[in-house]
This record gives structure tokens, C-alpha cells and sequence, in this order.
């Protein structure tokens, strides 16, 4: 049987043993910041367009935006859904498609409706969520 | 003594075994893998610029941005010069921040001749910003009279 001082060392190791799980448990929950544990490794992105272009059915002054390209990179690789939207004052137009996205540029040709290429000119926005 | 030893080695067991249940049963278990990358800025936009009135037709067809680091340092912008004669066209590229600040400006001034695809070239923008900070990319070209 156990004696007071050989149980006190188990005591303590047991002790221990059990703030060191709590601790191990509280630094998994901080890797995710919305637990309010604190901020950890997850990932944060910046997409970078570093270029735009559209392609025309002619050089009219009226002519139409037929498609385009995009060149990006994002920050953190990974597949990601990548909305582009074509704003003229005649309208909007979409495309969308799914690519991988690392730190080397990718380009993305895209085709729409044709629409207007009116004054003042035309907004091409580029978004890009994880798939 | 003896006694009093088990007494309390079987709580303090019991103790830890009942704290190890609670907190694995409640704890969860979310791997960072799991969760998708947040996004800092997740988009950008371009403004492509064309003009019409008269004696100036001209409209931008494409522009890219030249980065060093994360630095944006000049911009290439082809542009359809559809207004004959030979004249100056200004070509400006203002980078804007989220809120639609601009923060950076660059500029090129050329002489231009004839009709067809043509490019500027601008070489620097003041002041030098990330591209992590450009939310909006306006490309403007104007004739001018002179450079």
C-alpha cells in the first residue's frame, strides 16, 4: 500500500498530466480565430489580377465585347471558383469557372454575350472564393 | 496514514478520469485543413476606359501590371487608336484602395500615328504601392495637344 510521501509524486504527475492535456486542447481551438481562443495558421488570401483584356467583334466605334482574358495569382494555392463580371453601360455579363490558383500567374479566357462597348467604357471585376 | 493515501489516490484518479471524460466530450475537434482559407481580398476590378467625342474615338483594349515583389511598378496598356492623324494621347493608370481612394498614380504621353492596336508604356507609379492594396484599376487615355 501507498504511503503519503510515495503518493504525493503520482499526485503532482497526475496534476500535471492534466493541465498539460487542457493546454494541448486550448492551442487546437486557437488555430481557428472564431472559437476567441486567439488567432492561429489559418490561411489568409489576396487575390492579384495583374491583367485584363477584352476581345471585340470588330473596331467600329459601336462595336461589342465578345470575351477576355484575366491573368491572376493568389496568394494561397488551391482551387478556387473564379467569377468574372462585364459591366458596360449596356449592361452586365458574367462567367465563372472553376481553377487552381498558386503564387504563378494563371490566365483565364473568357467568352460572353456580346454587349456593348459603350463610353465611358467597361468595369471588369475578378473575384475568387475556395471551391 | 495508509488509509488516507488510497482514500486519496482513488479521488484524485477518479477526479482526473472524470475531468479527461467532460472535456473529451465536449471538446471539438476542428482541424485547421478543414477550414477554407479566409479571404483578405478576394477581388479586384479593372476599368478600361473609351472615349466618344469627336476627334477622339480611341478606346483601352487591354492593360497589364508590372510587379516587382508585391510592388506594382509600371503598366503596359494597348489601347485602339481608331481617330486618325498623328497626335499626343495622355495615358493614365490610378490605382484605387477599397474604400475608392486613389493611392497611386502613373502616367505615359506619346505621339501616335494612324489607326490600329497601340501601346503605352508607363514606367513608374507615385507612390510606389503593394498590389495587396489595389482593389480598382482605372485605365484612362485622352488626346491631348501636346505631351
Amino acid at each position: 500500500m501507498l504511503r503519503g510521501r510515495q503518493f504525493l509524486p503520482l499526485f503532482l504527475a497526475l496534476l500535471v498530466s492534466s493541465a498539460v492535456y487542457a493546454a494541448a486542447l486550448a492551442l487546437t481551438s486557437s488555430s481557428v480565430d472564431q472559437l476567441g481562443m486567439g488567432e492561429g495558421n489559418v490561411n489568409r488570401y489576396y487575390v492579384r489580377v495583374l491583367s485584363a483584356s477584352i476581345t471585340v467583334n470588330s473596331n467600329a466605334p459601336n462595336n461589342q465585347i465578345t470575351g477576355g482574358s484575366v491573368t491572376l495569382t493568389s496568394t494561397v494555392p488551391g482551387t478556387y471558383v473564379v467569377m468574372i463580371t462585364v459591366t458596360t453601360s449596356a449592361g452586365t455579363r458574367a462567367f465563372t469557372t472553376t481553377t487552381t490558383l498558386s503564387t504563378t500567374p494563371a490566365t483565364i479566357t473568357f467568352t460572353i454575350t456580346p454587349l456593348s462597348y459603350n463610353a465611358p467604357g467597361v468595369t471588369i471585376s475578378v473575384r475568387a472564393d475556395p471551391a | 496514514m495508509r488509509r488516507l493515501a488510497a482514500s486519496l489516490l482513488i479521488f484524485s484518479i477518479s477526479v482526473t478520469f472524470i475531468i479527461f471524460s467532460v472535456i473529451t466530450t465536449y471538446s471539438v475537434y476542428l482541424p485547421v485543413a478543414a477550414v477554407d482559407a479566409l479571404a483578405v481580398k478576394p477581388e479586384m476590378s479593372y476599368s478600361l476606359g473609351k472615349n466618344n467625342v469627336p476627334g477622339d474615338q480611341n478606346e483601352v483594349r487591354s492593360v497589364t501590371l508590372s510587379v516587382s515583389g508585391t510592388t506594382v511598378t509600371g503598366a503596359t496598356v494597348q489601347f485602339f487608336k481608331r481617330t486618325p492623324g498623328t497626335y499626343s494621347v495622355r495615358t493614365t493608370v490610378t490605382l484605387l484602395d477599397g474604400n475608392g481612394n486613389t493611392i497611386s498614380t502613373g502616367t505615359a504621353c506619346g505621339s501616335y500615328t494612324g489607326t490600329g492596336t497601340r501601346t503605352a508604356t508607363i514606367t513608374s507609379f507615385t507612390p510606389p504601392v503593394s498590389i495587396d492594396s489595389v482593389y480598382r484599376v482605372n485605365v484612362a487615355i485622352q488626346r491631348v495637344g501636346s505631351c
